[in-house]
């Protein structure tokens, strides 16, 4: 099920506390006044998958370890230390995503469910061969298409509720906001952790230079699901949050949405869809780490062994599931932890993507499959953009501090 | 050499972020007033059967927490008098067959409001 | 899929595509990175490449060559793998050596780890 790849990867990747989290704050403040950030993140996030699904497949090198060996170790410490930065962060809002998910299905505390969620993760990737780690949670995720369909029911029943997706002239003091979100989202949809783990997952599975279609359907297939998904989201925020004045602050209240075409059901689907979101983001980003760690140190990667067989790699994936633990016990709500670490993302993109346009025009590599034209004009639009939202960002978070 | 850009874009960040928009206060109310009307909405869902019990019981130990803040935020008389009648609301939201959830609902809405003029929205 | 030039004595090789190259031994198993090389100026006048050497004193002194004698008083070189030119069998951005993995110390060291660290978690296959 090689197109499990690019379903899980969108479903762990693209749908997570992240996509749910800035989708339902841009949908119940601005109605589809932040469509755009969506598209244009997803657009980005599908190119860079293709470029290094590519990478990969023609030079049997993952992206960590393209980086090590063409600039050096000294350039490569950069790029890790923003991905151990970041995903820190991230790490820990999924799991305190899993928590909430827990919580609301089962009436106990977040707090109390959050030592639950690491152990669910850790259970999954200690053993879980690459396969499972795939299939079982894009499996699972398919509950995430309740918002499409709620979206749609939402949107049908009743025309005022149309009226809610238009976005209302920015105020100026909605402008520090407006802005933040737009970053937050480009930051949660255009992961670098993403894209490590995509291209780990392409190394594990052995692709090669006939893999190449599979490496579209996946990408373009898997990210337009957690697209379409995400957009419904939106939607949702903007129809049934929106005119309760209700601004998704935390994750509970998008549930709200859900219990409008459903009932007691929608609150069920709702605890259910965060609960794979999350846990598919945080088996990635536990992974992701000891995959750039171990490409970048030149170690025996793990999934696909015993941990006994590759221990260097496994160490590190037991020290990052910790520090993600202990971030996450320090009890800052997931949702404003989201914002924050998307926020950072956004803010470092442009020191993980850099090395992009380099790598895909490495023709020793990658031979007559390097960039062409087009695709190095794209890229250098998408690094200029991550500049762009870097660059607005940083005083952002300085000034809103996570809206 | 380098430096020099790099101080003129702290600088510009800072500078930004001092300009711009609502204030700290301002973004207290408003959020709380996004806070207040969710857990008013919550708890009235639940009541037309809309939420199972499980999920609001969740759901309030977020609000709270959110909340939370509010009883260390120095509030005007008026916004202070809302919070402290929404306030057993939010922490012990009643849950069961008989109990008086329409007056709770009515102190969170009535909250609400308040802290959404006061926000400016 | 290294470029190779034209010429005697089979494809040259620059000090960029060995660098940071992955090591592989001959079980197939990764067993780190070429994080610097060893070179010595023979009698015959001739700088010769050596060694190529692996582990967190090399790293420590590519980073910053103030940290090189720090290193050096903290680890004394017990924890790099020197590995002699002569176990290299084919060089390129993998190179592969002549020896099993056991043959190396980052090979025994891995061994270490699953032993003494991670025999305490169930399932590790130890």
């Amino acid at each position: 099920m090689r197109l499990a790849l690019g379903i899980l990867t969108a479903i762990g990747g693209f749908l997570d506390v992240g996509a749910l989290a800035t989708a339902g704050s841009a949908g119940s403040k601005f109605g589809l006044g932040l469509v755009w950030a969506l598209l244009l993140g997803t657009a980005c996030i599908v190119l860079l998958l293709l470029q290094v699904g590519r990478l990969t497949a023609v030079s049997g090198k993952p992206y960590a370890a393209a980086i090590r060996e063409h600039f050096g170790f000294k350039f490569f410490l950069l790029p890790l230390s923003v991905e151990l930065l970041a995903d820190s962060i991230m790490l820990a809002a999924e799991l305190g995503g899993i928590a909430v998910a827990l919580s609301l299905l089962t009436g106990l505390s977040w707090h109390l469910m959050l030592p639950v969620a690491p152990l669910l993760v850790f259970a999954l990737v200690w053993r879980g061969p690459f396969t499972l780690i795939e299939n079982g949670p894009a499996l699972l995720g398919l509950v995430t298409l309740c918002f499409v369909v709620g979206a749609v029911a939402v949107g049908i029943s009743s025309s005022a509720r149309l009226a809610e997706l238009l976005p209302s002239p920015l105020g100026g003091s909605d402008l520090p906001d407006y802005l933040f979100l737009a970053a937050a989202i480009l930051g949660a949809v255009i992961s670098p952790y993403l894209v490590y783990f995509y291209s780990s997952g392409a190394r594990e599975e052995h692709w090669t230079s006939r893999s190449l279609r599979t490496n579209v359907l996946s990408a373009v297939g898997g990210m337009g699901f957690g697209c379409v998904t995400a957009l419904a989201v939106i939607a949702l925020a903007a129809m049934v949050l929106r005119p309760m004045h209700v601004e998704t602050g935390t994750l509970a209240e998008l549930g709200l949405t859900l219990s409008a075409p459903w009932g007691r059901l929608g609150g069920v689907l709702f605890a259910a869809s965060l609960f794979t979101a999350c846990y598919g983001a945080a088996v990635e980003l536990t992974l992701a780490i000891p995959y750039v760690v171990s490409q970048g140190f030149g170690w025996e990667l793990g999934e696909n062994h015993l941990p006994a067989q590759a221990p260097r790699f496994n160490l590190v994936l037991i020290c990052f599931l910790l520090v993600g633990t202990t971030v996450a016990l320090a009890g800052i709500d997931p949702l404003q932890l989201t914002l924050y670490g998307s926020a950072l993302t956004a803010v470092l993109l442009p020191v993980s993507l850099s090395p992009f346009l380099v790598l895909m025009n490495d023709r020793d590599a990658l031979g007559e499959r390097a960039n062409g034209r087009l695709m190095n004009a794209a890229t250098i639009a998408i690094i200029a953009v991550a500049a762009v939202v870097a660059i607005v960002s940083l005083p952002l978070l300085i000034a809103t501090g996570g809206a | 050499m380098a430096a020099r850009p790099a101080r003129l874009a702290l600088l510009l960040a800072v500078a930004v972020s001092l300009a711009c928009g609502s204030s700290d206060i301002q973004r207290t109310e408003s959020s709380a007033a996004g806070e207040l009307a969710a857990a008013a909405r919550t708890l009235e869902a639940f009541h037309q059967d809309r939420l199972t019990r499980p999920y609001v019981e969740g759901a309030f130990v977020n609000y709270a927490e959110q909340l939370a803040t509010l009883d260390q935020t120095p509030l005007p008389g008026d916004l202070h008098a809302r919070w402290a009648a929404a306030r057993p609301a939010v922490q012990r939201p009643c849950l069961d067959a008989g109990c008086p959830w329409e007056a709770q609902v009515r102190a969170l809405d009535d909250a609400a409001g308040a802290f959404r003029q006061a926000a400016g929205d | 899929m290294r470029r190779r030039e034209p010429g005697s004595g089979g494809p040259r090789q620059v000090m960029r595509d060995l660098m940071d190259g992955e090591l592989l031994s001959s079980d197939g198993r990764s067993l780190g990175r070429v994080d610097d090389v060893a070179a010595e100026l023979g009698d015959d006048g001739i700088l010769r490449l050596v060694e190529i050497v692996s582990g967190p004193e090399a790293l420590a002194g590519r980073v910053s060559s103030r940290l090189r004698p720090v290193a050096r008083r903290l680890l004394g070189g017990r924890l790099d793998t020197r590995i002699p030119l002569a176990d290299v069998e084919e060089a390129g951005p993998t190179i592969r050596l002549r020896r099993p993995a056991d043959g190396y110390r980052t090979g025994r060291s891995d061994r270490w780890i699953a032993e003494h660290l991670l025999r305490w978690i169930p399932g590790s296959g130890r």
